[in-house]
């Protein structure tokens, strides 16, 4: 100590700041000190196809509520990239293209082709970028879309100034056309993504293609981002179409609720729209994510149901992954949930890289979003909730199918997994807060 | 530079700690190494620590613009406002502007008195006096008698809140909340608070505006103790806006999401689509800024960069960010009629004052009008656009509201209440002197440097 005493006053006052500095950012990254409530749980659990569902969904979280539109499943590269493609290239007045990851290769390419033919003709074309996810994109064929008249804007993009937030990415997942026709889900532009899910090289994933007023709820995903990226507002039919010219003939959806994420500290609300989701479940509950590592409250929502004698099942990744440490994590976890009474299993085969969730066969959730605590407490995400139960019954079958490509791991067996892979996962978990 | 560990033998020390300008050079040298790393690392933070909060490095992008400019209250702009900011449009229902506590008070208090089923109160400010009285007694009664109470307190704006009043609550069965409350754990969020107001009752009826619990707000602005104020009342649709806004703060406050018929009503339809505008049609905008998604800001600047002809603005604490002090300005130059209305000497925040006075030479030079209100503190939060579409709620026009604070706002096209928010507007720049620009520019040399050393604060404002 008195050795301590020799240094200068403010040498002493400065080290024990940063002293303080180093200890507050472990508690931020490890702990999630008072960052949200300890418990969570709702006053009433109404079924997800009754007006109090869906009129108390969109009041938690004030997100519009809505009827029409219409909703089409797209499973994987090959019904995912043409049907995009064809959309680009029927588009009249704008494209809006707003994704995570963007990689060079055979999708870049094709999708910066259509983007500068469609900008030479004279459609605005905006692309969003996230400053992480999007740091590969082919830096000539972006100047080759802004000669053609495109514009592109980065969130986050890496900048003094903007270190405290680099970890805090836009994951959303929004491309519309002519505020018409719009897709999100799981895929990104990337080269894995082609394909159909037939090996190592092709990852497994979901999109969803909406129309309609679906279409322009989506458009205030990306809207809102851009805003905040560069300023500009967007406005006016181009964006937004009136209704009528909106309203595609055939089936609509019966209802629909939009939810967009941008947490605060005080505000998350895809953890609320989640857990009321799996709270109200009667029946069964269908879970399809790449990332599993959820917070207490929804991994005991989900154990609830079980319990109370509802299917609920959890498809995720196998040795597939792209993740091993965020996989482990998951691993984790995974006692509890099979001791309740949750079926889990793990797809084959390929990486699978679909989110998506269908509750009692009706109400179906399908966006950016995983289901992890990144994604309700850092990332930018957007999803839709769909009651309908055609749509719905799209899906399941969807996940039926997918559970023939995948092992379920059963409670006994996974009691007897050796000391190694526990320690592991005791150690991946201790990061849950960050994946 | 030698850093490392200073071996001493006992016999070598100097019986007194010699101070550190008695040290030779080579002596000096020998700092811990652990000591120096944690310098270094405590300079950065320091210096961290200073920009965030003095400098507004690419917190918000510069400049804001706009593809298109549709007039206030059109489809259009209700679909771009409601697309920049996820919040639904709904139809229906009534708001009826209520000036001072002489009048919102005892309305207030006569809702409540008749609830049924619930009764949710978020306020910011909860002081002891006689206001808090009278609430924490029908609040009481009415848990007593079954209705469900729940309370949010804000842990800053609710510190003096009366600890008696509040047990006899909890005990008569109400439930008390406080958003944020200074404790250990909490204290790199304590500058951000939630100033949201929203009080409704049965999911029917709901109060928001610039009024807290204090006996400020007690009546009718006639001394500088009654404070100047303006609350609306809403039924129907817009009072789902402001249940919406509290469920919102409940839940993150609590962990219990409400859901039900006691809190939304199931009738009326609340799906709507933004369409004629042949009933009163409003936005409940709900804001919880992050980094990425400022929603006042968007409506506030969408709000000014759509007027055609009036654009009357009444702020208590009026610091807002270049972007929107440009968009009143572009909008005074382009001939709308721009009036802006502010605290005078009587205000309970000075240097916000100062702040804003910074900023008066541009705006006055732009051709925006400027009052400011005498004889009490002004604490009103509300603007009207060519007479049809009118923001009101807890937000004020600063950086903290757009930026920091929890904030909840109803936008409402509609005539009938447009008139009454102008007439209100209009009656108060009678007890308001106007800011005149060729006195403005003659004002003491020292008033500048005071406005310009309050200015170096608008981000915390």
């Amino acid at each position: 100590m008195s050795q301590l005493m020799q240094h200068p006053w403010w040498l002493l006052v400065l080290a024990a700041l940063g002293a303080v500095a180093v200890v507050s950012v472990v508690v931020t990254l490890f702990f999630s000190l008072g960052r949200r409530p300890k418990e969570i749980w709702v006053n009433q659990a109404p079924a997800v196809d009754s007006g109090d569902f869906l009129v108390g969904i969109s009041g938690t979280l004030n997100a519009p509520l809505q009827k029409g539109g219409t909703a089409r499943l797209l499973n994987n590269g090959v019904e995912i990239f043409p049907a995009m493609l064809k959309a680009f290239d029927e588009a009249e007045r704008t494209i809006n293209f707003m994704v995570y990851i963007w990689e060079p290769g055979e999708v870049s390419d094709r999708f910066f082709d259509v983007l500068v033919r469609k900008a030479k003709e004279g459609v605005e074309v905006r692309l969003l970028l996230d400053g992480m996810g999007g740091i590969r994109v082919p830096r000539a064929d972006l100047d080759r879309l802004k000669e053609a008249g495109g514009r592109v804007a980065w969130f986050g993009a890496f900048r003094l100034g903007k270190l405290t937030r680099f970890y805090k990415r836009n994951h959303r997942r929004a491309v519309v056309v002519d505020g018409k026709v719009g897709y999100t889900g799981g895929a990104a532009v990337g080269d894995k993504w082609l394909g159909d899910a037939r090996g190592e090289e092709q990852w497994r994933d979901m999109m969803m293609e909406v129309r309609g007023c679906a279409a322009s709820n989506l458009q205030s995903a990306f809207t809102q981002l851009w805003a905040g990226a560069c300023g500009e507002i967007l406005l006016g039919p181009a964006f937004y179409p009136p209704e009528d010219e909106a309203e595609p003939a055939g089936e609509r959806l019966s209802r629909h609720v939009n939810v967009i994420s941008s947490p605060s500290d005080a505000a998350h609300p895809l953890r609320k729209f989640f857990f009321i989701s799996f709270r109200c479940a009667r029946e069964r509950v269908y879970v399809t994510s790449p990332y599993f590592v959820p917070d207490d409250e929804t991994r005991q929502v989900l154990a609830d149901r079980a319990r109370s004698g509802v299917d609920v099942r959890l498809l995720l990744p196998d040795d597939h992954t792209d993740a091993k440490p965020i996989r482990l994590a998951s691993h984790s976890y995974y006692q509890p949930l099979l001791d309740a009474g949750v079926r889990i299993y793990e797809y084959q085969g390929a990486m699978i890289h679909a989110k998506s969730l269908v509750v009692d066969g009706k109400w179906v959730v399908m966006g950016s979003a995983n289901m992890d605590i990144r994604s309700k407490e850092l990332n930018q995400e957007n999803v839709i909730g769909i009651l309908d139960e055609e749509f719905g019954e799209q899906v399941e079958r969807t996940f039926l199918a997918d559970l023939e490509r995948a092992r379920e791991i059963t409670a006994e067996e996974w009691r007897r997994r050796g000391l190694g892979p526990r320690v592991l996962e005791r150690f991946c978990v201790l990061f849950a807060e960050q994946y | 530079m030698r850093i490392g560990r200073r071996r001493t033998r006992a016999s070598e020390r100097p019986k007194r700690l010699p101070r550190w300008r008695e040290l030779d050079v080579e002596q000096k040298r020998h700092y811990r190494w652990w000591a120096v790393l944690f310098f270094v690392i405590g300079v950065l933070a320091t210096a961290g620590a200073l920009l965030a909060l003095f400098s507004p490095f690419g917190q918000r992008a510069e400049h804001v613009f706009a593809t298109a400019r549709p007039p206030v209250g059109s489809p259009p702009f209700l679909a771009a406002l409601s697309g920049a900011t996820n919040a639904p449009v709904r139809r229906g229902g009534t708001a009826e502007l209520l000036s001072n506590g002489d009048e919102f008070l005892p309305a207030i208090l006569r809702d409540l008195r008749a609830a049924r089923r619930s009764i949710d109160f978020m306020v910011y400010i909860w002081e002891p006096g006689e206001v808090s009285d009278s609430a924490l007694r029908v609040l009481t009664e009415r848990a007593r008698a079954g209705v469900q109470v729940r309370v949010v307190l804000d842990g800053v704006g609710a510190l003096n809140a009366p600890e008696e009043g509040f047990r006899e609550l909890r005990e008569a069965g109400g439930r008390v909340a406080r958003f944020h409350p200074l404790r250990f754990g909490e204290l790199t969020r304590f500058h951000r608070r939630n100033h949201r107001r929203a009080i409704v009752i049965d999911g029917e009826v709901g109060y928001t505006g610039g009024a807290a619990v204090g006996d400020k707000w007690l009546g009718d602005a006639r001394g500088p103790d009654e404070w100047r104020e303006d609350v609306v009342r809403v039924t129907g649709p817009l009072a789902l806006s402001l249940q919406a806004a509290f469920a919102q703060t409940w839940a993150v406050t609590t962990g219990e999401i409400l859901a039900g018929p006691a809190f939304y009503p199931p009738e009326p339809d609340p799906v709507v689509a933004p369409a004629a505008a042949s009933i009163t049609l409003h936005v409940g905008v709900t804001s919880s800024p992050s980094d990425e998604q400022l929603p006042l800001r968007k409506v506030f600047w969408l709000t000014f960069a759509a007027a055609r002809e009036r654009l009357y603005v009444t702020n208590a604490y009026f610091v807002p960010d270049h972007a929107l002090l440009r968009a009143l300005a572009e909008r005074a130059r382009a001939g709308v009629d721009v009036r802006v209305l502010v605290p005078g000497p009587i205000t309970d925040a000075r240097p916000v004052r100062w702040a804003s006075q910074a900023h008066y030479l541009e705006l006055l030079e732009a051709g925006v009008r400027i009052w400011e209100y005498q004889g009490t503190m002004l604490h009103t939060k509300s603007l009207v656009v060519d007479g049809v579409w009118s923001v009101v709620g807890s937000s004020n026009l600063d950086i903290r509201s757009t930026e920091l604070n929890q904030e909840n706002v109803l936008g409402i096209v509609d005539a009938g209440f447009g008139a009454q928010v102008e007439r209100a507007f209009l009656r108060d720049l009678e007890r308001a002197e106007e800011v005149r620009l060729e006195e403005w520019r003659r004002r003491p040399w020292w008033k500048k440097v005071r406005e310009e050393g309050a200015e170096l604060f608008d981000e915390q404002f």
